[in-house]
């Protein structure tokens, strides 16, 4: 798309400039220049590239919007629709399991993701309506992390950031309407959680890694800024376990129950995994990065539509929504390293057999051998977790019960013929945290029950134990 | 005889086992200890550094390999001493205070072993008072890991630490970049572990 721009500010970004005219761009790394996702080329104009004054003639230089500033008056811009940031995710909202509770009024639960925000409304114990959408605050950057620089390096810096995941709620409230509402719950994990309330998340981003409060008083929509709903209607918060284990995972447990020997693992950019032995519950998180989600491969994308959800044996591939393929989403991507190993075109390395830097998926989709080597270590920290957590407790898993959006496209062969998942068996239990949040929406006398136990699990820091780092380079290999 | 060619490319593929079988094998035939490093594990370490290097290589068999020659220095480690061997270099090597990942640390840990040098491993969670143990045990290089933005503004208080002395403070880690290097004053950044092994060579003058 072909866009006309007049200067603002001196110093302001291009991306920033194209945000105010309603043209957002990915700026998954925050813009900090590191991911090249919102490449725009240069039309016509003066620009200011990382600080190197260039005037454009030919026209069509590629440079990073972030890290340019328009320096002429006026200036022209192509956007590709690929350095263009979704604003809808409409396709993860997805809620499967028990059917919610039984309540004539209608109530509201939401599932605050650090990449997608997904809610749902029950009426009379159905589920009337459903809506999601990208998290607004992903302009800060695409993880906790940056999220977390980004809230605590100003009072301004996190009210921005809660007001932009309040602006994404009210977007799905007004689509679902919320007017006739009486109640809402959200789930997050901890760091989406602590902004959602406005709470610096800064003591999360270093060691202990200790939230400054793991449970959330209730509050009125209009004290947490949801203007779409009605003003004094009740807001419940699924409480926390620990920093890198959320309310999104109590939700989950209360959700799904686990047995002894049973364990809930949440596959994302942060692993969680939640075990329980005969005795007590234990939980952890491991940092799997951003591949399966798209972050770092540039053929990668978000599950949403026109990704690659699935690539088979043959070459062929299915597309979400059918239409042209735009990019793989993580389940095609364990797909392509399973059905590339079992015909030998990857060594146990991940290396391409007969040698080759690329492997084409499209004329114009490809992933190059590094970025094999980036899923390679997203696996390696889900298999690694799995497996140090169930050696810590000494205790044999029965069962995998694997909750959230990447997991409901996953091909569970595949994904153990790969060596992520161990041969058990398996179950997709959806998205727990948001049928979670929807259930204390229509059940709020069960917060007392979620506090307890978030108050149980014993919480295991896997980068402590030696094992782990043992288990993550034996989960470097393809079986 | 020990089989060093077999003994690299044991390395090179990660195969422990085969490395702790080769290993005691020559420390039962009383190998030269210089020779177990100088002709087998140092020039395995090299060759997958440079192979990684060319990007003929990537992460995961850097990791392999360098677990595999973790596994044969352990065996010898003990006996170093003993040996005679010069030191050429001594490196200190930490994951700042707040920070507890270890992954990437230890490999640049092993990468800096298997090019000869002495390493002292401070582990995680280091304050400058861990690095400055190191220095009195003779480290004259301090090297500094992080892998969360939020603890990466440790790395300036270790460089403004040792200003003024002899230590040089090299940092790295995953959202690391020169830029930072530069702002903070350090005395050298690499991006990747085999960058770190050239780095400290060049800061040492040996030819890279």
């Amino acid at each position: 798309m072909k866009l006309e721009l007049t200067r603002r500010e001196k110093t302001e970004s291009l991306a920033d400039l194209l945000e105010t005219q309603g043209s957002p761009l990915d700026l998954r790394c925050g813009g900090n220049g590191t991911c090249g996702r919102c490449r725009v080329q240069l039309l016509s104009g003066t620009y200011r590239i990382d600080g190197e004054e260039i005037s454009v003639s030919p026209p069509g230089i590629s440079a990073k919007a972030c890290r340019t500033v328009l320096t002429s008056e006026n200036g022209c811009v192509e956007v590709p629709e690929s350095s263009r940031r979704s604003v809808s995710g409409s396709i993860l909202a997805d809620w499967t399991g028990t059917p919610p509770p039984h309540i004539p009024e209608p109530v509201i639960g939401i599932d605050i993701g650090t990449t997608t925000v997904a809610a749902v409304k029950l009426v009379n114990g159905t589920i009337a309506a459903r809506a999601s959408a990208f998290n607004g605050q992903s302009r800060f950057g695409d993880n906790v992390i940056s999220r977390i620089v980004h809230a605590g390096s100003s009072p301004e810096a996190l009210e921005e950031e809660r007001k932009a995941v309040a602006d994404t709620i009210n977007e799905l409230l007004a689509e679902l309407d919320a007017s006739d509402c009486v109640r809402i719950a959200v789930a997050g994990n901890t760091v989406m959680s602590l902004l959602f309330h406005g709470i610096d998340p800064t003591p999360v981003g270093t060691m202990p890694f200790l939230p400054p409060t793991r449970c959330f008083p209730i509050r009125t929509a209009h004290d947490c800024g949801l203007l779409s709903a009605p003003p004094a209607i009740p807001v419940l918060t699924v409480p926390a376990i620990a920093g890198y284990v959320g309310g999104d995972l109590v939700a989950g447990i209360a959700r799904t129950n686990p047995q002894p020997g049973e364990m809930l693992v949440d596959i994302g950019t942060n692993c969680e995994i939640v075990f329980r032995t005969s005795e007590t519950i234990f939980c952890t998180a491991a940092a799997a990065g951003p591949a399966f989600e798209g972050g770092g491969i540039p053929c990668g994308s978000r599950a949403v539509e026109g990704a690659i959800d699935h690539f088979f044996p043959d070459g062929t591939f299915s597309v979400l929504g059918g239409g042209n393929a735009r990019g793989l989403c993580g389940s095609a991507m364990i797909d392509f390293l399973a059905v590339l190993r079992r015909k030998e075109q990857l060594n146990e390395f991940g290396r391409l057999q007969p040698e080759a830097e690329r492997f084409a998926f499209t004329d114009s989709l490809s992933i190059s051998e590094e970025e094999i080597s980036q899923l390679l270590k997203a696996k390696a920290a889900v298999a690694a977790g799995i497996r140090t957590l169930a050696d810590y407790c000494a205790t044999p898993v029965k069962r995998i019960l694997l909750a959230g959006g990447f997991a409901r496209y996953l091909d569970l062969a595949n994904a153990k013929a790969i060596g992520m998942l161990p041969d058990l068996d398996c179950r997709i239990v959806g998205n727990t945290s948001l049928a979670g949040a929807a259930e204390l929406a229509a059940k709020p006398e069960m917060l007392p029950e979620l506090e307890r136990l978030s108050a149980e699990p014993r919480e295991l820091p896997l980068n402590t134990l030696p094992e782990f780092e043992n288990n993550f380079i034996d989960g470097l290999m393809l079986p | 005889m020990t089989d060093f060619g077999a003994l690299r490319t044991a390395i090179i593929k990660g195969k422990r086992n085969d490395v702790t079988a080769i290993v005691q094998a020559a420390l039962e035939e009383k190998e030269d200890i210089n020779r177990l490093l100088d002709e087998g594990m140092i020039p395995a370490m090299r060759e997958i550094g440079d192979k990684f290097s060319r990007n003929e290589a990537y992460v995961p068999e850097l990791l392999i390999a360098a677990r595999a020659m973790q596994t044969g220095l352990a065996l010898i480690e003990p006996l170093i001493a003993a040996s005679g061997r010069k030191s050429i270099g001594k490196i200190a090597i930490g994951t700042v205070k707040g920070d507890l990942h270890a992954i990437g640390k230890n490999l640049v840990a092993i990468m800096l072993k298997g090019a000869g040098y002495d390493v002292i491993d401070l582990g995680v969670n280091c304050d400058t008072a861990k690095y400055d143990n190191a220095v009195k045990q003779g480290a004259d290089i301090v090297a500094c890991s992080s892998l969360l933005t939020t603890t990466m503004p440790y790395m300036k208080e270790v460089v403004e630490h040792f200003k003024g002395t002899n230590v040089k403070v090299i940092i790295g880690g995953a959202p690391v970049t020169q830029a930072f290097a530069d702002e903070i004053g350090a005395d050298g950044y690499s991006e990747d572990a085999n960058g770190a092994v050239k780095l400290v060579d060049s800061l040492y003058h040996r030819a890279c």
